[in-house]
Parts: C-alpha cells; sequence; structure tokens
C-alpha cells in the first residue's frame, strides 16, 4: 500500500503543496503540466482579463475528442447507412442520444468560443510582444488564425456525416462557394467532393479529414500555440508589471506579482473544465442536435443554407452578385475570394502593422489602438450581422422576410 | 478584479517565512465542488432518460393488460427490451422496424378485442393479408409509413414536427383529410408500391376506384403514365417523388365563373385553411382533382365533377406513382415494372402496359352475369327506337367513352376541352370526321379547319390509336345523336 501510494505520488501531483519547492517540483517533474509555466502572474488568473476564453475553446476540444471517439465505434462513413447509425445512435445506442448532443454542442460552441478568444486577444493588444524580447506573441497569433481556421473546417467536415438533408445541402452550398472561385474553382470543388457531385467519395474524405487529418493538425498546432503562450512569459497582460517597474524603477520580486501555477492555474484551469462540460451538458438536455430527411439529392430544399459560421460567406456572395437583365456578375470572386481573402490576410499581418506603443500591451480598448480596434469590431459586427440577417431574414429563394412571416412551404400529407 | 486592485498596492507585508506561501485561490476548490454537484445532478438525468425511455412505459402496460387476456405463463414466454424486424433484403442494411417494440401484441393471437389497446391489439388479417405478407418479412413501415429505426412515438410515427416525409397513415391523418371510413385507407398508396400493374386488387378498394377512373377516362390520352401517354398535360409515371417545395401553395386560387377562371382573391392555402385541410400536397391534388383550372387557370384538363371519394382515391393513386428500389422479389408482376423501365431508357418503344385483373372468378362471374342480364335489354330499347345501324351506333357508344373522348367532348353537353360533338356530322363530312378521328395529327397540320379548330381551342387532340373500323363505329354513334 505504501508502495503504491509513492508510485501514485510520482506519476500525478500534489493539488496542496505544503511549501513553493513542492509547488515547483508538481509542475517540473510532471510530463502534462510541464505545458504550464511553474508560476503564473495574478493578472493572467484574472477572470475578467481574458473570460478564459482559450481554455474554455480547449475544454471544448478536449470534449469533442471523447465523444468523438465514442460516437467513432458507432458511425458507419457510408452513404447507405450513414443516416441510420445515427438514428441508432439517437434510439438504441445507451447514452448515444447524449453522445451526439455533446459533440453537435460543443462544435457549434467551439467555432463561437475560438471567435470570441480572437476577438479578445485583438481588444486587448495581445498579440504585441510589449518590449519582451523573449516573446514572439505576433507568430502565435497567425498561429491562432489557422487554428480558427481548422475550428471551421472541422465543424464544416462533420457537418455532412449525418448524411441528412440539412447536411448534404449545407455543405453542397458551401462546396458552391469553393466553386464559384475564378479560375481555380472547379479544381477545387472536385478536390473537396471526389467527383462532380457531392457523394460517398465526399463521405469518406470528409470523414477522414474530420477524424483523422483535422484534429491531428489542430492538436499539433495547439500544443504550439499553448507552448508559445508559456515561452511568452504569460498572457499578455503580464508584460504590464515589467513595464510599470521599469517606469517606477522598481525590482520585480516573483512573489508580489505570481503565485505557483499549481494549485492556482491547474485548478483553475480544471474549474474552467468543468463550467465548459456543464454547460454542454445543459444544453444537450435541453435540446436534441437536429437530424432531418436523408439525403436526398434530387430535392434541394428551399432556402438551401450553408452552416451558421459560413453564413456570412454565403450572404457577402448574394449580395456581391449583381443583376440586370443584361448580365450577371457573380459574387464568387469578390465575395468568395476577394473579401474574405483580404480579411484573412489582414488578419495575419495586424499583429505586424500595429505601431501602437508598448503601454497598450495587453490592456482592453487601449486609447491609443482606436483606430485598430474600430477597424475591427466595425469588421466582426458586420460579419455578425451578415450572419444573423442570413440566419433569420433569409427566407425561401433567398427573398428576405421577416423571421415570422415566412411563407410556409407545404408537406407531403 | 478583486485580486488585481490587492497587488496593485503592494502591502508591505509581515516576514513569512520565505519557503511557505499563501493560497490566494482557495475559492476555487469551492466552486470545483459546487460544480462536482451540478455536474452529478446532470449526470443523473441523462442516466434516468437512458434507463426509462418511453418504449418501457409501454411495455409495462400491455404486460399488464395481456396477463389480464392470455395468462401469466404466456406473457412470461415473449420477449421483452427492443424488439425489430430485419429483412435487410427489403429494408436495406442498418434499417430495421423497430415499431414492436411498443406494439408487441400485432403477431400475437388473442389480443383482437375492443376492449384492448389500439397500440397492443393483434394485427387484423382481412383476405389473408397477412399469409402473404409475413410480419416477420415485411416489417411496418413499407406499408404504414414511418420511420424506421425510431423508438418514440413522435418521431416513429413521423408526427408533425419531425423531418420526415412519409408518415405512419394513422386514423387523426384520415380525419384531417375527412375521409369517412373508420378503418385505414390511406396506407393504400404503400400497396400500389408493388401493385402497380394490378386491379380490382382485394384491399385497395380506393387504389382500384382510381385506376377504374384513370382507365375510364383514359388519362393517358394526355398524360405520360407508366411511361406511355400524350403529351398535353406533365408526365405522372413518377408524380409521388415530386418534391413537395415544388408545389407552389401560395399561387392565387381561382374559381370558374361563367365557365372562366378569375381571381378569387386569396392564395391556394388560404382555399386549403378554409375548408378545413392540411397545407399539403395531398390537400393540392384534392383540389386540382376537384377544378384544375382553379389552380393553373390556363390548364386544358376538363373538369370531372369527382365526388368527395374519388378525388381522395385519384390524389392517392397519383402520389403512390413513386421510383422504390424494392427487390423484384416483392413487386407483384415485376416483369411489368422491368418494361416501364426500359421504356424509360429508350430501349423499347413506348407502349401501353395493361393492368392485371384480380378480381375472384367468383366476382367475375357476377359481374358478367350483370351484364349479360343488362345488355340485352338495352339492346332491344335500342332496336325498338332505331333499327339498322344502330347496333354499330351502340358500339360507337361504348368506344367513345372507352377512348377517353369524353375526356374532352360531350354530345349535346356544352363545350368542354373539345368541342361538342352534338351534330357535328351535319356540319362536317363524313370523310373529314373519320381522317380526324384516325389521324389527328397530320390534319391539325395540314387540313385548313382543323388548324383553326386548334387555334381557337388550343389543345391538340391526341392520337387515340382507333382502327378504321372503331372510327366508322363511333361515327355512327355521332350520327345516331344528331
Amino acid at each position: 500500500m505504501q508502495k503504491l501510494n509513492e508510485w501514485w505520488r510520482k506519476l500525478t501531483w500534489t493539488f496542496a503543496p505544503s511549501n513553493k519547492v513542492e509547488a515547483t517540483k508538481a509542475v517540473t517533474k510532471n510530463f502534462i503540466l510541464h505545458w504550464f509555466p511553474a508560476r503564473v502572474t495574478f493578472r493572467s488568473m484574472s477572470w475578467t482579463y481574458s473570460f478564459w476564453l482559450g481554455t474554455i475553446s480547449f475544454s471544448l476540444f478536449l470534449i469533442l475528442t471523447i465523444t468523438g471517439i465514442i460516437l467513432m465505434f458507432l458511425y458507419i462513413p457510408s452513404t447507405e447507412r450513414a443516416y441510420w447509425t445515427i438514428k441508432d445512435i439517437q434510439h438504441v445506442v445507451s447514452f448515444g442520444w447524449f453522445l451526439r448532443n455533446m459533440h453537435r454542442w460543443a462544435a457549434h460552441l467551439m467555432v463561437f468560443f475560438v471567435t470570441l478568444h480572437m476577438v479578445r486577444v485583438f481588444f486587448t493588444g495581445a498579440f504585441k510582444n510589449g518590449g519582451n524580447p523573449d516573446a514572439n506573441r505576433p507568430v502565435n497569433w497567425a498561429v491562432g488564425m489557422f487554428l480558427l481556421v481548422f475550428t471551421l473546417l472541422l465543424s464544416y467536415t462533420g457537418y455532412l456525416l449525418p448524411w441528412d438533408q440539412l447536411a448534404l445541402w449545407a455543405i453542397t452550398i458551401g462546396a458552391n462557394i469553393a466553386k464559384s472561385v475564378p479560375v481555380l474553382g472547379n479544381t477545387l470543388h472536385y478536390l473537396m467532393a471526389g467527383g462532380t457531385q457531392i457523394d460517398q467519395n465526399t463521405l469518406i474524405r470528409f470523414y477522414t479529414l474530420h477524424v483523422i487529418a483535422l484534429p491531428a493538425l489542430l492538436l499539433v498546432a495547439v500544443s504550439y500555440h499553448m507552448w508559445r503562450v508559456r515561452r511568452d512569459g504569460g498572457l499578455a497582460v503580464s508584460e504590464q508589471y515589467k513595464l510599470q517597474a521599469k517606469k517606477e524603477g522598481k525590482r520585480l520580486v516573483p512573489d508580489d506579482y505570481t503565485t505557483f501555477a499549481v494549485p492556482a492555474l491547474i485548478r483553475r484551469a480544471f474549474l474552467v473544465f468543468l463550467i465548459s462540460t456543464a454547460a454542454v451538458m445543459l444544453l444537450s438536455l435541453i435540446s436534441n442536435a437536429p437530424l432531418e430527411e436523408p439525403a436526398d439529392p434530387s430535392w434541394t430544399p428551399n432556402p438551401a443554407k450553408a452552416p451558421w459560421y459560413f453564413l456570412w460567406l454565403q450572404e457577402l456572395l448574394a449580395i456581391t452578385t449583381i443583376r440586370t437583365p443584361w448580365f450577371t456578375i457573380n459574387g464568387g470572386f469578390v465575395g468568395g475570394v476577394v473579401i474574405p481573402g483580404i480579411l484573412f490576410l489582414w488578419g495575419l499581418i495586424v499583429p505586424f502593422i500595429d505601431k501602437s506603443p508598448d503601454e497598450a500591451t495587453g490592456v482592453w480598448f487601449h486609447p491609443s489602438r482606436k483606430l485598430q480596434n474600430w477597424t475591427f469590431g466595425l469588421i466582426m459586427l458586420f460579419l455578425a450581422f451578415l450572419t444573423i440577417f442570413a440566419m433569420y431574414f433569409r427566407g425561401p429563394s433567398w427573398n428576405i422576410y421577416w423571421p415570422w412571416a415566412w411563407p410556409p412551404i407545404p408537406h407531403l400529407f | 478584479m478583486a485580486e488585481e486592485r490587492k497587488e496593485q498596492k503592494p502591502q508591505q507585508p509581515v516576514k513569512k517565512p520565505a519557503n511557505v506561501f499563501e493560497d490566494k485561490y482557495w475559492k476555487d476548490s469551492l466552486l470545483i465542488y459546487l460544480l462536482g454537484f451540478i455536474l452529478a445532478i446532470f449526470t443523473g438525468i441523462v442516466f434516468y432518460r437512458t434507463w426509462f425511455p418511453e418504449w418501457k412505459k409501454y411495455q409495462k402496460e400491455f404486460v399488464k393488460i395481456a396477463e389480464k387476456k392470455l395468462g401469466k405463463e404466456k406473457v412470461a414466454k415473449i420477449d421483452l427490451g427492443i424488439r425489430q424486424i430485419w429483412n435487410k433484403e427489403l429494408m436495406g442494411p442498418n434499417v430495421a422496424d423497430r415499431c414492436v417494440t411498443c406494439h408487441i401484441g400485432v403477431d400475437i393471437p388473442g389480443l383482437e378485442g375492443d376492449d384492448v389497446p389500439v397500440v397492443f391489439r393483434t394485427h387484423p388479417n382481412p383476405n389473408g393479408l397477412l399469409d402473404k405478407h409475413p410480419l416477420n418479412k415485411f416489417g411496418c413501415t413499407i406499408c404504414h409509413g414511418g420511420i424506421p429505426n425510431a423508438l418514440t412515438k413522435k418521431e416513429a410515427h413521423a408526427e408533425h414536427g419531425v423531418r420526415w416525409l412519409w408518415p405512419t397513415y394513422t386514423r387523426e391523418m384520415q380525419e384531417h383529410y375527412k375521409f369517412e371510413e373508420d378503418r385505414l385507407v390511406m396506407l393504400q398508396m404503400n400497396c400500389n408500391y408493388c401493385h402497380r400493374f394490378e386491379k380490382d386488387v382485394p384491399g385497395m378498394d380506393y387504389i382500384n376506384l382510381a385506376k377504374d377512373i384513370m382507365i375510364e377516362k383514359n388519362c393517358q390520352s394526355c398524360h405520360v403514365i407508366d411511361g406511355y401517354g400524350g403529351n398535353i398535360g406533365p408526365n405522372l409515371t413518377y408524380e409521388g417523388d415530386k418534391s413537395h417545395e415544388m408545389f407552389d401553395i401560395h399561387a392565387p386560387y381561382y374559381v370558374i365563373k361563367n365557365g372562366k377562371p378569375e381571381p378569387s382573391g386569396h392564395s391556394i392555402a388560404d382555399e386549403m385553411k378554409k375548408r378545413g385541410l392540411p397545407l399539403s400536397v395531398f390537400s393540392w391534388h384534392i383540389l386540382h382533382f376537384e377544378e384544375p383550372r382553379s389552380i393553373t387557370p390556363t390548364s386544358s384538363m376538363p373538369t370531372y365533377n369527382f365526388s368527395e371519394k374519388e378525388k381522395r382515391a385519384l390524389t392517392m393513386l397519383v402520389m403512390s406513382w413513386r421510383r422504390l428500389d424494392i427487390p423484384s422479389r416483392y413487386l407483384s408482376h415485376p416483369e411489368k415494372y422491368q418494361l416501364l423501365r426500359l421504356m424509360e431508357e429508350g430501349r423499347v418503344k413506348p407502349q401501353p402496359i395493361e393492368y392485371i385483373s384480380l378480381k375472384s372468378s367468383e366476382q367475375a362471374k357476377v359481374v358478367q352475369e350483370k351484364e349479360e342480364s343488362q345488355a340485352p335489354s338495352e339492346e332491344t330499347k335500342e332496336v325498338k327506337k332505331e333499327d339498322g345501324s344502330s347496333a354499330l351506333a351502340e358500339k360507337g357508344k361504348e368506344l367513345f367513352d372507352k377512348r377517353g373522348c369524353t375526356a374532352c367532348h360531350t354530345v349535346g353537353g356544352g363545350r368542354l376541352v373539345g368541342p361538342d360533338l352534338k351534330g357535328v356530322t351535319a356540319r362536317r363530312d363524313k370523310k373529314w370526321i373519320l381522317s380526324m378521328i384516325l389521324n389527328p395529327d397530320s390534319m391539325q397540320k395540314n387540313d385548313p379547319v382543323a388548324k383553326k379548330l386548334l387555334e381557337e381551342y388550343g389543345v391538340p387532340m391526341p392520337n387515340q390509336g382507333v382502327t378504321p373500323e372503331e372510327a366508322e363505329a363511333i361515327y355512327e354513334f355521332l350520327k345516331a345523336n344528331e
């Protein structure tokens, strides 16, 4: 028993270190916790600085991984069987409905929270080094942009798997957006679909991307992302301590502005994970993941809408398409390539062209960054507006309706 | 926020031993306990929902009722839990009918009575239906509709709000459509998936009626049905597969005034609501069969004044025409389905597919006797009235009805799609009439009078494949009614 206890202690760590040595060792001697720094600044620990959005995103990723692996045992990526295995998961498999609901809700939330995380980082100027020669936050911001893209792609590839009408037509719309890209469009569409239309080839491509390729990419990128945070000396707000000390000409003593990662940081990260889990569970209990009619390529729902996180793109395409009685200019180039491309590129390089002073690092809405914040804020508001508009105000034939005045579509019976 | 403020005013602290530190965030531990409590409650709910599903309540009730009717011993032998009927060949991979999880009694004799709730009753077996379609092979949804794999009532029956096109045909649904029968009739649609090329099938009274009307009115003179027919109206071969999104129920509804359609001021959907019909394709067809021009004002389809029952029967028939992948050994007369496929692929010339009558020999005898007893009396009447060509005219009348002329023409009943033929033999010479019956296509292309008529009526007369002798008979009939 004594021996067992010792082994256990070596494998894990103490939640309640009695002194500083033990607290430091808890991190340095443990493989998993090695991700974390030994010490963490008080302001990094604050709820209201970061809202822990990154931790929430990663928690959701963990939930998705766990539920996703179980779902892989139950799901068959075949156009004939996929739909029915989902029905079985919902009705027959023990806890199946719950697993699927968790997976669906966590996926939607992850897209949402990764986006919020990006917004937070921008508004706090957290991609700035703040005069720290060791930090390389602009690169981490760029990695984060790619993480957002991976998250979107993961969600998008997962959207097809139930092989119902919702899946088929949302993916078709998304694929058509890719198709409307000039010159490369058809090749891109062919590459995605594995043929000229969404069928078995597409399903297996999306499945493999969804369960192996993209999660692996995301895991590598996110590992680097989090390790980078540790290398950069914690959250950007931590630079404020050094800047302040420099101004006041003081020497910083670690105990004045930091505490030990064990237990404070580990415990709070765990707490955030629990809160995320509870929120996803609650949503899963309240609302079931949708499953519409089996996919039918011969019947297009009206209107067919892309997944919500691509609705802004669909709307952008619709409003940049100019129709006159004599000619039609497809919005594929402007709405599908130019605008999203400029947005993404601007996002990548924005930390390098942001010339605000070091004092603006890790501060919400710093006055010196008014221009940047307004630009970014208006872009995000515009995209959110497009999304909401396309979600609630676009009815049959992509016409504009009040959400409560949609003309009813007849049932068969 | 609190901790930030605290550390912003650097307190010159009391000397602490260098090694010891203060756990400023100890409150997080309490929150973790709180979250643990909440998560435990959620987990409890998840377990409850998984362990006490809806179907277990049904099974509990079933056992209670069945023990009263059948005795405890018999009931103990029944397998409980999730039950299903699985026939991979018919239903497809990973599809199984789980209806029998709640409807346990369907294949247990002795639960027939009215004192057993409908859910648990033994499946009735009219005309030996179940002997020809054994439950354990055919399952339930192929006839009754609904979602196979589902295990809750709402989902399995595909009740309103569930995304599924072909819901279970229940008595409630029949009430919505104002069927008068208390028995299930709408599911006859599904019978017709496999019995498409048969008529007078026992137990399919609605579909049988509709098929009789179809043959009598010769719908194929204007519509392609079963791969063959005229092209004045749309192809109806797979009308049942038409997407519900293609039916525009917000288009204006028309009323016929003085023989002409005029906008009623409200939409088709409003008309459905007015009549208490659901907003559906089924209702659309009912309205369309009642008066085609009230839906499509330019339609050249005549108004037939069908009865309420006939409208519903015809609606069921056209909606049953679907392209389904049913293995051929489940089909009645698979060779006819094969012929239809070949015609569609253009490998065989379009040709009519005759329906096989399943009228039992006894029934047939009765009908024959009836016909025989009626025929002579009529003939004698006719002979009394006129002489000579009256026999030929009689044959002509029969042909006039059978060949579908009545779809467009009346004799003394006024103008329909085509002109009233009363007195036509006086208006035009015999040769003209005969060639119009025999070769309407070339007449309408070349003959100035026929051309003018086509212009006036707008609908070309189709070639009905009448032989010269038959044409002669029809002429005699028209002449007799001058």
